[in-house]
């Protein structure tokens, strides 16, 4: 993980100059503000009050743009660092929500009536996705990150969810929670390619989380629950946190018989493919485009990894894999599927790419033939790789060389594949893409000469922007499926008194949590976070917002009961109490203003001190922001 | 130069003025939305130099002034450049995006100003009859509910009850074609009776009050009486009367016409209809800037195209009228 951030070498932290006098200065010199080579933020930015515990983790808030150069970040950062006063009151707590989401908002505002019991006052902003992203990837989101999860194949892996959100050294920990332990063990887990051994370690990091008031799940779901046409198709397949229509997890179309002698199932979707250049490709091609470009491997609908394009694969040390390429596949355009194709690929992603292909094939060392005759391939990985089967062979692709060779210089595009123009993707999927047309439908048509060849003909996606028009539909017959679109009690209610649907419910490994900013004031203190975690009405959540389609959790962790990763023995999770999360507060120093706001423990309170330092519980070690120095 | 020639020479220059305006605003508007557009297909785990890679070819680290200068020039020639998140040259996505659009608004534009025409130069002319009463009674109850409520309705009577008609699209589905193959296909004829009838219960009743208005002033005239006097049937004096009174229905077409084609983005979602409103919406909840500008300046082109000819227009129908 360090080596992402290397190349960027921390910035001179004593370099900074604060804002008042950067402010001037803008004022003076007005439109050189746009000159380029000014380093503005270089000016503005590096606060060299700001420091960390373990000089280690600099590279990580050295980053270009990000944290110490990010002058906002630093703004919204320096108060929640500052030892607070006599008689201070703990700040708003400033949350963001997503419009596309509505049920954040209304689940938030529980939480924020119910803080007031506890003398908290909320502010929740609402915005648009792409804003949200924005935000909170350059953390400046304020105190809590709301987020649900978003399945993929690839995301399975444990280290997608527990390196990505809580590892010190990642930028999708949103909460800057630096737990020296936790990161110990996630660098024995990604190394550790013993699926037993690695489950330990990667129970133990879930633990960690749990025991440290870090990551408060709200939810588990919302259920998978879909609809289909059951008097045209049999074989429908449900998948483990997939459901019965997934693109990502695509058994169904793979299986699904027609009862009628049309043999084009109609998917009803609510987006189609952004793109067809699978560089380029957003979350919809990606997901389509597995049925296009084989996978290495897959999984099943139980999520236990298979074979897909490889055949097999065998370990010959813990850094290198040779992987057997499956015989008789042959690309959309009749030609063979051979290991200098797959070899091909590869080389091409270490030399080109550097998007999601990337997040993989970073760690690759070197792709060699091994066995040409066996179409064997040797994987050599810089380091031990654990997620080798669970994420570079689900995330990987083939590509036909006889088509991708050369096309970078054909096409003028210079080292960014991104801007290829790949007006008709050829793969070696179960589909073969067909025609298309933009926010209308696409028509994939089965490959009959794949080895897992579908039974239908042709799967055509039709547009239906909204989920009423799909239910509409799916009433009229005009869709035999909705992708995706997981419905609420209040929908199916009606959609089960129409004879030809049936109504599928799938178990779900899905969840919704919320993410402290564990650096920052209030946060540091384990025993506000420990009364925070009694303060969140769940129940609502599950009973309101999702109408009782989803599970309370049982314990804090992402991976829910019935994902392969759950650990059983966690701690459970904190109860809604709003009684004793005051109590907490009180017996942790807290005390409460004539407005009945929450105000911090008194200055020399020496236990607050000592528990604001250490941020982490009792026998673990923080190695993230440091308080500044009391003035 | 003549009079008129003088008149369109101006109103040109004044054109290319308000556009530059309108360029500018357009500019600082979508330049100042919040938010950083990589953000939305960009994940953290990216490498550094893809990002700044991606953010260098947008043009996006480029100092504000050249980032202007370089979009007056590309607007100018309409060159939109590529979209940032469908990659394809935007041109393309808001050309077939308008089209689609035209074909869903020009039949409706059309019916509901011949019906609406004649509708309301015959509810003016018969000032206090019955028809008249339901005429403006029922204008003013259809322009007030909101079109996609209208829609919603419809949908629910003709296609999930009746199953008369489909509910929504250009085409029957896995017949997409080429946008002229599908405009003159019988498939598409049958999924645009239902968006134009929406369209229409609303458009329609601007003509119908409007002529109406204008129809009780010119009735009165003394033009009319001398027509009379001549002996002409009482139709031909109602289509002199009407024509007289259209003048200020030119205007108000043209100015409809502009505002419709800047798409209708809750039909779209209700009928699914791939148009110019839907994408403008997407572009700006995505933060792609160039789809986003060029729908933004397209449509405001098609408003000021539309004024100049509604003004040229005039001086054809009403020969009263010069250009000194």
């Amino acid at each position: 993980m360090k080596k992402m951030h290397e190349e960027y070498a921390p910035r001179s932290w004593e370099q900074g100059m604060d804002r008042r006098t950067f402010l001037k200065i803008a004022g003076v010199t007005g439109g050189l503000l746009t000159m380029p080579g000014i380093p503005l933020k270089d000016l503005l930015a590096a606060d060299p009050r700001i420091e960390l515990e373990d000089p280690s983790y600099k590279s990580l808030y050295g980053v270009k743009d990000y944290y110490l150069q990010d002058p906002k970040w630093v703004e919204q950062t320096l108060p929640r660092l500052q030892w607070p006063k006599a008689g201070e009151r703990v700040p708003e707590i400033s949350v963001l929500t997503v419009s596309e989401n509505p049920f954040w908002l209304d689940f938030m505002r529980k939480v924020a009536e119910d803080g007031k019991q506890i003398g908290l006052k909320y502010s929740l902003q609402q915005v648009s996705n792409a804003r949200w992203l924005d935000l909170i990837n350059k953390h400046l989101h304020g105190d809590i990150e709301l987020h649900p999860s978003i399945i993929r194949p690839e995301r399975i892996d444990a280290s997608e969810w527990l390196t990505s959100r809580a590892h010190g050294l990642d930028r999708r920990n949103y909460g800057e929670w630096v737990n020296k332990e936790f990161d110990e063990v996630i660098r024995l887990q990604s190394a550790e390619i013993d699926p037993k051994k690695r489950l330990q370690h990667i129970w133990k990091g879930q633990k960690i989380i749990a025991e440290d008031y870090y990551i408060a799940q709200f939810g588990w779901g919302p259920f998978i629950v879909e609809a289909y046409n059951k008097n045209l198709w049999e074989g429908i397949v449900q998948s483990k946190g997939f459901g019965i229509a997934s693109s990502n997890l695509f058994w169904t179309f793979l299986n699904i018989k027609p009862k009628t002698s049309r043999k084009r199932l109609i998917v009803g979707s609510t987006q189609l493919i952004e793109t067809t250049n699978i560089f380029a490709a957003g979350h919809r091609f990606r997901s389509i485009g597995r049925m296009i470009y084989d996978r290495l491997a897959y999984l099943d609908k139980d999520l236990n990894v298979v074979p897909w394009a490889a055949e097999s694969w065998e370990v010959l040390d813990n850094r290198t894999w040779d992987v057997k390429l499956r015989g008789g596949m042959k690309f959309h355009d009749g030609k063979s599927v051979t290991v200098d194709d797959l070899k091909f690929t590869l080389d091409f992603m270490l030399k080109y790419e550097r998007g999601i292909f990337y997040t993989a094939n970073q760690f690759l060392e070197s792709v060699e033939i091994s066995d040409r005759g066996n179409r064997k391939v040797r994987f050599r990985f810089k380091k031990p790789y654990a997620e080798f089967e669970t994420y570079f062979l689900q995330l990987n692709v083939i590509l036909p060389k006889h088509l991708f060779e050369g096309i970078m210089e054909k096409q003028k595009v210079g080292d960014n594949p991104r801007l290829l123009e790949i007006a008709h993707p050829i793969g070696s999927g179960p589909f073969k893409f067909g025609p298309y047309k933009k926010d209308v439908e696409m028509i994939l048509i089965a490959n009959k000469d794949h080895f897992a060849a579908p039974k239908i003909d042709e799967l055509l996606y039709v547009v239906v922007p909204s989920v009423d028009g799909m239910l509409g539909r799916l009433e009229t017959q005009e869709i035999d499926v909705a992708e995706e679109t997981y419905l609420r009690p209040s929908q199916v209610k009606p959609l089960q008194k129409i004879k030809h649907l049936a109504i599928m419910r799938t178990p779900d490994i899905m969840w919704f949590h919320g993410v402290p900013r564990a650096s920052w004031l209030p946060w540091r203190d384990i025993e506000f976070r420990r009364a925070w975690h009694h303060s969140i009405d769940r129940e609502f959540l599950i009973k309101v917002c999702w109408e009782g389609e989803g599970r309370i959790p049982t314990s804090n962790t992402f991976f829910v009961a019935g994902n392969p990763w759950h650990n059983p023995n966690l701690p459970p999770t904190p109860h809604y109490d709003l009684k004793l999360a005051r109590q907490i507060l009180k017996d942790a120093g807290y005390s409460w203003d004539k407005e009945g706001q929450l105000v911090y423990p008194p200055p020399t309170d020496k236990k607050f001190i000592e528990r604001i330092s250490r941020v982490c519980k009792e026998g673990y070690t923080w190695g993230g922001l440091k308080m500044l120095p009391r003035s | 130069m003549t009079g008129l020639k003088k008149y369109i020479l101006m109103r040109l220059i004044s054109l290319v003025f308000v556009i530059f305006c309108i360029l500018s605003i357009i500019f600082v508007l979508v330049k100042f939305l919040p938010g950083d557009p990589t953000a939305i297909f960009v994940d953290s785990r990216f490498s550094p130099e893809m990002i700044d890679m991606q953010k260098k070819l947008w043009g996006l680290t480029d100092p504000l002034w050249v980032q202007y200068l370089s979009y007056l020039k590309n607007m100018a020639i309409f060159d939109f450049g590529r979209s940032f998140f469908q990659i394809q040259p935007v041109r393309e996505i808001v050309l077939e995006k308008l089209l689609n659009t035209c074909a869903m608004m020009v039949p409706s534009v059309i019916l509901s100003v011949v019906l609406g025409t004649i509708l309301g130069a015959v509810a003016g002319w018969k000032r206090g009859s019955k028809f008249e009463t339901t005429m403006v009674t029922t204008s003013l109850f259809l322009r007030s509910a909101p079109s996609f409520f209208v829609g919603i309705l419809v949908l629910m009577l003709f296609s999930y009850t009746l199953r008369w008609l489909p509910s929504g699209g250009m085409s029957p589905p896995g017949t997409a074609a080429g946008f002229w193959q599908t405009v003159f296909s019988v498939g598409f004829l049958k999924h645009l009776i239902l968006p134009t009838i929406v369209l229409m219960s609303r458009e329609i009743t601007g003509p119908i009050l409007l002529l109406r208005s204008s129809m009780l002033e010119v009735k009165g005239s003394d033009f009319l009486d001398i027509l009379r006097a001549k002996g002409l049937s009482e139709a031909q004096i109602i289509k002199h009367a009407t024509r007289n009174a259209l003048l200020p229905l030119v205007t108000y077409v043209a100015v409809m016409t502009g505002l419709l084609f800047q798409g209708q983005v809750l039909l779209e979602i209700i009928f699914a209809w791939p148009g110019i409103g839907r994408e403008i919406v997407t572009a700006l909840k995505d933060l792609d800037y160039p789809v986003a500008q060029a729908c933004f300046y397209l449509m405001a082109l098609t408003i000021l195209l539309m004024n100049f000819i509604a003004d040229l227009l005039y001086g054809f129908i009403d020969p009263r009228i010069t250009y000194n």
